[in-house]
């Protein structure tokens, strides 16, 4: 929580005020300040079409694309580790598509919610 | 200004430039005219008036203005200066030419330029085509098709009187004036067809006539080249065949009879001495001209894109099927008199084939060429040295069949480039290597596409469960971590807001995290 209190204090002071909009956010680029390497930017419409092609009865919040991108990005980061520790079994530096089939089929199912 | 008649005898005239030189020909008629001339020559001015003067009076004008246009070429070498410049056809000669009365001028301008312009396309036209004919001994076919041509080809869309003339010019002098205005686009598919016959010919005296054909053709029909223009330059017989299958609007039910049987005629006289390419051209043509005025240049376009490849790809192939094209199109179209005419002996191999092939046929290979050969028809096409009369004429067809097989087979490739969206493949990528730390093969990569996919679907899937139980329509960030909870992301000790500050970058963390700031504001706002 300090942790956050303090970021906060120091995003509000960097923070020029924009206007909170309800509904869909806008896109907004990647901060230019944050220093080394940095991800890049959600594809949030990208994730809408893909939701609404799946189930168009289904509408997403306004920053709940967002956490979809986040739970992708943790599924992603699962898989790659149960991959890596794939590979490292088979005494393999490179992670081969085998590892990452076994992988998958794991995750996948731990996904499933 | 003195304008010097293409005249051989002048040739020496042409040679002395000096001024003062006076080489009179040994044809000159009078030497007293040329005694005078001598006199007055310092004074050329004035020597030329009065030597026109002189002239009139003496040179009867019923002999012709050739005659005084000889007589002209007499005058001082400053004719000579004007003659290096283009010849101007007789009528356009005026009288008072040396004298610069502007009245004069212009009183002759108005009358005589209109009629000098026409008579001077007439000519070069009659020259044109009377080399065509020549060869191709329409002599025959203009007394059965010059009739037809009149009988039926009532309406034309295209009152131009230039291809009127073009068209009867190749045909017959009293034709001309009775088919000026009415078949233009006949004349110029028959321009055409003996363009593109020349051009795709290749070994083909008709060829040099074509190609002049076309060079004038262009000079002349401005018009139909900025028409032709716009749309793509096709090149290929196969273009004009397409386009003959794809006739069918009313309006030119009435003009392709007339021009069916013109090229029938015309593929009869030339089966005997031409190949089966000049047949195609001009058959393909003729029909053509009279679906000048397509409806979108767009299909047009493509049209042509579709006959040069697959005139370019299959030169003989695509001939024969294009005959037989345009046989079956002239079928249709009259169904009679047209196969009457082309099944005659030389033809009968083509009619034959024509008869077995359908439509459908052509448009099967119309079909084939479309995705591949369209790629490659651009580099064919500017490869082939077709001039560009060739060009427009090749334009000017407007098929409309294979417009239709064209917007059909657009349809359905629309929704194909469509397709589902799906992530970027570089985005998957990158986030997968750098989570995975260690270097990643590229199957592996497909892998993980797959595993994407699937992730989504499940996804949709349990918003869709927790949504609906909630009875809400719309997915709120509440049950994006209800999914996570359930997934085993969040649990007791790691709260969303952790991973959330983790994973995500500052700006997204922004807009998610609720922060109080000072003045008991939160942002963001809820």
């Amino acid at each position: 929580a300090a942790r956050r209190l303090s970021g906060g204090f120091e995003r509000s002071r960097g923070w020029r005020g924009r206007e909170r909009a309800v509904g869909p956010a806008r896109e907004f680029t990647a901060p230019p300040a944050v220093a080394g390497r940095m991800k890049r930017a959600a594809p949030r419409s990208t994730l809408r079409t893909l939701i609404k092609r799946h189930k168009p009865q289904l509408c997403l919040a306004a920053y709940a694309d967002l956490l979809v991108h986040l739970n992708f990005l943790l599924f992603l980061h699962r898989l790659a580790e149960e991959a890596r520790a794939n590979a490292f079994e088979s005494k393999s530096k490179t992670i081969k598509s085998e590892h990452t089939m076994a992988a998958a089929k794991v995750i996948l199912k731990k996904s499933r919610g | 200004m003195v304008t010097l008649e293409c005249w051989p005898a002048l040739k020496p005239w042409l040679v002395c430039f000096g001024r003062l030189e006076m080489h009179l020909p040994d044809f000159v008629p009078d030497g007293t005219v040329m005694t005078a001339l001598h006199m007055s020559r310092k004074k050329k001015k004035f020597s030329i008036s009065e030597f026109e003067r002189g002239a009139d009076e003496r040179l009867p004008r019923n002999l012709g203005k050739w005659c005084y246009s000889l007589s002209l070429s007499l005058s001082p070498p400053r004719s000579l200066q004007i003659s290096l410049a283009t010849p101007v056809p007789p009528e356009s000669v005026e009288k008072r030419g040396l004298i610069r009365r502007p009245k004069n001028r212009k009183a002759v301008n108005v009358e005589a330029f209109e009629g000098g312009v026409e008579q001077n396309l007439l000519q070069i036209k009659a020259q044109n085509h009377m080399a065509e004919s020549q060869a191709t001994s329409i002599i025959g076919m203009t007394m059965g098709t010059s009739d037809t041509e009149i009988v039926l080809s009532n309406t034309e869309l295209f009152a131009q009187p230039q291809l009127g003339e073009q068209s009867q010019a190749g045909f017959s002098a009293p034709e001309q004036k009775l088919l000026k205005g009415k078949n233009p686009v006949q004349g110029r598919k028959a321009s055409n067809a003996a363009i593109e016959a020349g051009v795709l010919s290749d070994v083909d005296a008709k060829e040099g006539m074509t190609e002049r054909l076309q060079k004038k053709d262009l000079a002349q029909d401005p018009e139909h080249t900025d028409q032709m223009a716009t749309e793509s330059r096709g090149r290929a017989v196969s273009l004009s065949s397409e386009q003959r299958e794809h006739t069918r609007g009313s309006s030119y039910a009435e003009q392709l009879p007339g021009a069916d049987e013109l090229v029938a005629g015309i593929k009869y006289r030339r089966s005997q001495r031409e190949l089966s390419w000049g047949l195609l051209c001009k058959l393909l043509l003729l029909l053509s001209k009279n679906v000048v005025k397509s409806p979108t240049s767009a299909r047009t376009r493509r049209l042509s894109r579709h006959s040069t490849a697959m005139a370019a790809l299959y030169p003989e192939q695509s001939g024969r099927k294009l005959m037989k094209e345009a046989v079956e199109r002239e079928a249709e179209l009259d169904g009679v008199a047209v196969i009457g005419e082309v099944g005659d002996s030389e033809e009968e191999e083509m009619t034959e084939e024509e008869a077995e092939t359908e439509e459908p046929e052509s448009e099967e290979l119309s079909m084939k060429t479309p995705a591949f050969i369209r790629t490659k028809a651009y580099r064919p096409s500017p490869l082939l040295s077709t001039p560009r009369s060739l060009k427009t004429a090749a334009s000017r067809f407007s098929p409309k069949p294979p417009l239709a097989q064209q917007a059909a087979k657009r349809t359905v490739m629309a929704p194909r480039r469509k397709r589902e969206p799906a992530l970027p493949s570089s985005l998957v990528k990158k986030i997968f290597s750098h989570y995975a730390k260690v270097p990643v093969a590229r199957d592996a990569f497909k892998v993980v596409e797959k595993c994407v996919e699937v992730y989504f679907r499940q996804l949709s899937n349990d918003l869709e469960a927790y949504t609906m139980h909630a009875r809400r329509k719309t997915v709120q960030e509440a049950d994006l971590e209800l999914l996570m909870r359930r997934q085993g992301l969040v649990t007791d000790k790691m709260p969303l807001h952790v991973l959330i500050e983790r994973h995500l970058p500052l700006e997204y963390r922004k807009l998610l995290i609720p922060v109080a700031m000072s003045g008991n504001k939160v942002i963001p706002h809820k």
